[in-house]
């Protein structure tokens, strides 16, 4: 072991507390060399000094005060200290704030509450109503009677008449009783959830797809109704056929 | 000389006394204020001896021993009678100390204030007369030793106070602070380094001092 290691272990080993093998090879060291038992004996002397570290002497008085103000203490927190019931109490004393913050979250859970059905309720009448938007259901006659609210020219609809002559067209229709409300349902729910778009109603020169009877070719014109819902996917486009001469169903077809 | 007695018997003398001791605590925890105060007036002076070393003045040392009474009033319900009482105590004596010395620290920006005298007072010229003398030179080893040690972080501080001064081994010392054997060992040698180097600057300049 050389100097530096010894220094390093010199303030443990003047309280035996390095390893006996180390302590024999300090001891060795120390015999041989003056720097490192010079430093040694100062660490001694240190301890020395620290064993011998007492306090000044403490008048009976001082300690009779010490205990006397333990005691003073003591008291003064149990006396302090709250009870059982004290605590219960301060726990249920009347809170203004809490009823007040009590009622805001009552009104609050309340509107979140109608919110929250409104949507479902509005969510489960579109369910029922699109089957019946399908093109596979029986198309309208609208024919049968003439619908005031559509019109034949190309002048657009504006406002309320465009919506008024949807909902005149469909209603306008021979259908039974109950399709008919369900339909006027569907407007309603088109109207309110799912923004319907009506392009200007107008007359169509007949496709070739969907042209008029061979019978009666050039002989009728067509009425075309379309409507967008709130979901850009989904969008209603109604044939109207007008003949003048005999009545012929439309046709009603949904454009996905 | 009182205090010299309390420094050289402090673990055995209160161990024998451990089966009374261990009654006054028993009764003392059910509520008894005459044993605690019996328990008080036991272990005092190891609690005011305490305080004082670890953080050097009269004042804060007399703070530090209501508290550490406080503290033991409190948690006596919680000690078991296997434990070591002293060893319990001193635990709690060496956290008081820390948390008052963090306080003061806090409050004055200085870890702690001694009582000693100051520099230029303790390199003052000895008395002539022999036992003035002596009563003079180990007033000023005191003195250097509390400044020594108040130059120390508070493990340290602690760790230097309970092994050399209070005697323990290093095994109680590490139980007391709640730490390995190695690590107080590490502590204690850095501590005794430190000191040595106050020590040894504090005596060089007395040396010249006494020189000029």
């Amino acid at each position: 072991m050389n100097c530096k290691q010894i220094q390093e272990l010199l303030p443990l080993y003047v309280s035996r507390d390095v390893e006996e093998k180390r302590a024999r090879l300090i001891a060795t060291h120390l015999q041989s060399c003056t720097a490192c038992a010079g430093s040694a004996a100062e660490y001694e002397e240190t301890r020395r000094l620290l064993q011998g570290f007492a306090p000044p002497t403490f008048s009976e008085a001082t300690y009779d005060g010490i205990r006397r103000q333990v005691w003073r203490e003591i008291e003064r927190k149990e006396s302090t200290a709250p009870s059982l019931p004290q605590l219960a109490a301060g726990l249920f004393r009347p809170r203004p704030i809490w009823a007040v913050a009590m009622a805001i979250l009552a009104a609050v859970s309340l509107f979140a509450f109608y919110f929250i059905a409104n949507r479902n309720n509005e969510r489960r009448e579109i369910a029922e109503v699109q089957p019946t938007a399908s093109p596979q259901r029986p198309a309208p006659t609208a024919s049968n009677s003439p619908s005031p609210g559509l019109r034949e020219n190309n002048a657009p609809y504006k406002g309320t008449d465009r919506n008024k002559g949807a909902e005149n067209a469909l209603a306008g229709s021979s259908e039974p009783t109950q399709p008919i409300q369900r339909r006027k349902r569907f407007e309603k729910t088109v109207e309110s959830q799912a923004v319907a778009v009506i392009t200007p109603s107008r007359s169509v020169e007949p496709s070739p797809q969907m042209s008029a009877s061979p019978q009666n070719p050039g002989s009728e014109k067509i009425l075309r109704v379309e409507m967008q819902t709130k979901d850009p996917n989904i969008r209603i486009i109604w044939f109207s056929p007008q003949r003048t001469k005999q009545d012929s169903p439309g046709r009603f077809s949904k454009g996905v | 000389m009182a205090l010299a007695i309390e420094i050289q018997m402090p673990v055995n003398a209160l161990t024998q006394s451990q089966p009374s001791l261990a009654l006054l605590i028993e009764r003392a925890a059910a509520g008894e204020a005459a044993a605690f105060e019996q328990i008080m007036i036991h272990s005092q002076q190891r609690v005011m001896a305490m305080t004082w070393r670890i953080l050097g003045n009269e004042a804060d040392a007399r703070d530090a021993s209501q508290e550490v009474f406080l503290r033991v009033y409190k948690y006596l319900g919680r000690f078991k009678q296997d434990q070591d009482f002293f060893a319990w105590l001193h635990q709690i004596t060496v956290n008081v100390c820390r948390d008052i010395g963090r306080k003061r620290q806090h409050d004055s920006g200085r870890f702690l204030s001694l009582d000693v005298g100051d520099e230029g007072e303790a390199l003052a010229v000895p008395s002539e007369q022999q036992d003035a003398e002596s009563n003079y030179l180990r007033t000023q080893e005191r003195d250097l030793i509390a400044k020594a040690i108040a130059t120390l972080p508070h493990k340290e501080r602690a760790s230097i106070v309970l092994r050399d001064v209070e005697g323990l081994s290093t095994e109680e010392v590490a139980r007391i602070m709640k730490s390995s054997s190695t690590t107080v060992r590490s502590q204690i040698s850095s501590a005794r380094k430190k000191i040595r180097i106050y020590c040894r600057q504090y005596l060089r300049r007395g040396e010249q001092a006494k020189s000029q």
